[in-house]
């Protein structure tokens, strides 16, 4: 199976370790979404109000895209034989399955429109992860709705990296007036 | 934010409990990833 599983919850890493330890040693990454406190978690729309994760599963395929999510109640394990199906259906599949059409604009307070190829994109996603600001990507390569929006905005040219925050346009990866909306103060 | 599928998934970076930072973006181009959230640890396999 050609799948790399990563674990994740709001421990801390020492907590996370010795865990795995009692456990006889974890092999694959267990990722600690412990500062800032659940951000990923919230990111992924799976952090309780009380602060720790749902038990989710994400299956997400080699271009990035989300294909399956399983979100289950906290006291129950989710099904490894449903799990393993839908990652062989994944598998399965060899030509890349173009992400679904987006018709609306997504619920999210930033949205960054790219395209897979975009320097100022991956400096873009560098700049926004480091400062550990969610945000939720839009390819427009795949995405004809999303592309046609990002149009309105720029006057009818193509320029990557396009934000959406809560309304406010930053057309390109236009730092200064990035660091303004975002209210980020280096 | 409510994520679907067929959204490109977001990109993070987080430290591992194997002493290297692990970033979601990494992994595009290479392997499928199962991304597996959990409550806290010691509260069941």
């Amino acid at each position: 199976m050609q799948a790399q599983v990563l674990g994740l919850s709001v421990d801390s890493i020492p907590s996370l370790k010795a865990w795995s330890e009692s456990l006889g040693g974890i092999g694959y990454p267990l990722l600690s979404d412990f500062y800032p406190h659940g951000q990923v978690g919230r990111m992924y729309g799976v952090l309780r109000p009380e602060g720790r994760c749902e038990r989710a599963i994400f299956i997400i395929d080699k271009q990035g895209v989300i294909r399956y999510i399983d979100v289950h109640d906290i006291d129950q394990q989710p099904d490894n034989e449903v799990l393993f199906g839908e990652l062989a259906k994944i598998e399965g599949v060899s030509p890349a399955q173009p992400a679904m059409p987006v018709a609306d604009e997504p619920d999210a307070d930033l949205v960054m429109y790219c395209t897979p190829w975009c320097s100022d994109c991956r400096k873009a996603r560098e700049y926004l992860s480091l400062r550990h600001i969610p945000y939720l990507e839009v390819d427009i390569t795949r995405d004809p709705a999303a592309a046609q929006r990002m149009r309105g905005w720029t006057g009818g040219k193509q320029i990557t990296p396009t934000f959406n925050f809560r309304g406010t346009i930053v057309i390109d990866f236009d730092k200064a007036r990035l660091a303004e909306v975002l209210g980020i103060k280096e | 934010m409510t994520l679907s599928v067929g959204q490109l998934a977001p990109d993070f970076i987080l430290e591992s409990h194997l002493d290297k930072q692990v970033r979601l973006i990494d992994y595009r181009g290479s392997v499928n990833v199962v991304l597996v959230f959990f409550p806290l640890a010691w509260t069941s396999v």
